[in-house]
């Protein structure tokens, strides 16, 4: 068996680098029997799957559909939604936006089925993330493992689990209401705010990017009034609401596709990887904290960022589950 | 509350044959780099590939009407995108002997695409991503240049300080540890492919 040498050419040229000599070689040991064919297709479906997910990360998606969209020969909408009763016009509106992932990730529940049953059902499945517009033209960013849910019929009235980033139509005649499973409310007329409450999480955390909102208790009690830049954390065990003031962009970071990151120092990174993978991070006393980083962080696991950034500055990592510790060197 | 994948694309289906632009935008964000994955398998040049993906795509809007798409458009893509390259590889064939070669290979040949969405697929992916992993330090390195970086043989041998023929020689010994260690995997998927 000359397996090496045949794998070292074929691999040469599935990456079009063989001469003409070579490439004479090859035409005549495929034309040679079927087996040989076979083998090369063997091989060939290996290369492809050795580097098939890094291609598929390289591509720009918004570019391409830029491209397609400019060669669509757009028609005015026609209004057929004007005949349909209010239950699918509403269906009709809400707007979905794939920005990360490939999943399938929201589903109405037996909404074409039973009208009669108007709950619609936003799902993002783990590690992945999606912007939906509301029937109302609301947006709303889901991270990874949340769940939104609203009844058509008030479609201002939505529940999360998980958590949600919330650009808030204005609307002073109806208030925007989200409720959490904890019994906890968050009241606006319009306004930008990052709300997360996980299910396995002892608080709900809301944090105020622009404009006001309320947080109340479960029996429509205020708790507090939220300015800009204010973070209110709710204990509910202990039914308690503290308010402190926070850097409001880092609490959404997770909602853009891209983290860009520039001369940032290690202690001021630390929070944004946080938020960016979900993780928890102990960052070593010995570290040299001034080491600064810059990069552009997408589709990179955080093991993948971890080795990256130990180029540029000395340290050691463990993982263990949601838990990181660094170390010096 | 599961949320099920053809029902959902069930009814972008269906928004699509209506001419709604949004479920015609949502099944390209889906299926693009999929299908450019699949199509630079044959074509091995990233640009056309991403060409043929928008014309079939584009051609997919223009015939929406009459598609006949029951629950699933994702067999009709790949059909699609197949054939798009195989024209593309029978116009090449006489300039350029890669595509001579394909042309060959491929002939009376039809892919099949179903694995290439399966979960074995995923595993198979999986397995390969794990087996380049462990391949050696000096290996990994010139197949990441490679094939990451794209760089040419002789860009890697004059980066790294070392002869062409040992780049050539490394890489092959990259494919070889992969056709080892997934020998069981691809035997199943090319069963899978007689069976149906």
């Amino acid at each position: 068996m000359e397996d090496s040498i045949n794998d070292s050419l074929l691999y040469k040229f599935l990456l079009k680098e063989t001469s003409d000599a070579e490439n004479r070689e090859i035409l005549g040991w495929v034309s040679a029997s079927e087996e040989n064919r076979a083998e090369f297709r063997r091989i060939h479906k290996l290369f492809f799957l050795s580097n098939n997910q890094q291609f598929q990360a390289k591509l720009d998606i918004d570019q391409a559909w830029e491209m397609v969209n400019s060669k669509l020969p757009h028609t005015t909408r026609n209004s057929k939604v004007v005949s349909m009763n209010f239950f699918l016009k509403a269906a009709a509106s809400v707007l979905v936006l794939l920005t990360v992932g490939i999943g399938s990730l929201w589903s109405w529940d037996r909404f074409f089925a039973n009208r009669q049953s108007a709950m619609v059902t936003f799902e993002t499945p783990k590690g992945e993330k999606s912007r939906i517009i509301l029937a109302d033209g609301s947006l709303v960013w889901l991270n990874s493992e949340t769940i939104l849910k609203y009844d058509a019929l008030h479609p201002r009235n939505v529940s999360v689990t998980g958590e949600a980033y919330f650009d808030v139509k204005k609307d002073k005649e109806h208030p925007f209401e989200v409720s959490t499973a904890s019994g906890m409310k968050v009241k606006v007329t319009g306004t930008r705010f990052n709300l997360k409450t996980y299910l396995d999480e002892p608080g709900v955390e809301t944090t105020l990017e622009e404009g006001e909102v309320t947080v109340e208790n479960a029996d429509d009690s205020n708790f507090a009034v939220l300015k800009p830049g204010q973070q209110a954390l709710y204990d509910i065990q202990k039914d308690q609401l503290t308010v402190r003031n926070v850097s409001p962009e880092i609490y959404s970071i997770w909602k853009n596709n891209e983290l860009h990151i520039i001369n940032v120092p290690f202690t001021d990174l630390i929070p944004r990887i946080e938020r960016w993978y979900g993780v928890s991070i102990h960052l070593d006393s010995l570290i040299n904290r001034n080491d600064r980083f810059t990069m552009t962080i997408k589709t990179e696991s955080l093991r993948e960022l971890l080795n990256m950034m130990q180029l540029t500055s000395k340290f050691k990592y463990e993982v263990n589950g949601g838990q990181i510790k660094i170390h010096a060197k | 509350m599961t949320t099920e994948p053809n029902d959902s694309e069930f009814i972008l289906l269906h928004r699509l044959k209506d001419g709604d632009e949004l479920a015609f935008e949502l099944l390209f964000r889906k299926y693009y780099p999929r299908l450019c994955g699949f199509a630079n398998k044959f074509i091995a040049n990233q640009q056309e590939s991403e060409e043929i993906i928008q014309e079939v795509f584009l051609n997919i809007w223009k015939k929406r009407e009459y598609l006949k798409l029951d629950h699933e458009i994702r067999p009709y893509l790949y059909k699609s995108v197949q054939n798009l390259c195989f024209n593309f590889i029978e116009h090449k064939k006489v300039i350029e002997s890669y595509y001579s070669v394909l042309n060959l290979v491929y002939q009376n040949q039809s892919e099949d695409f179903n694995t290439y969405e399966s979960v074995l697929y995923t595993e198979l992916q999986n397995r390969v991503d794990e087996a380049m992993n462990s391949l050696p330090e000096q290996c990994l390195k010139i197949f990441r240049l490679s094939r990451e970086e794209g760089l040419k043989y002789h860009e890697i041998a004059g980066k790294l300080g070392i002869s062409v023929k040992t780049v050539e020689t490394q890489m092959g010994r990259a494919l070889t540890k992969l056709k080892i260690e997934l020998k069981d995997y691809l035997i199943v998927i090319l069963v899978g492919l007689f069976l149906k």
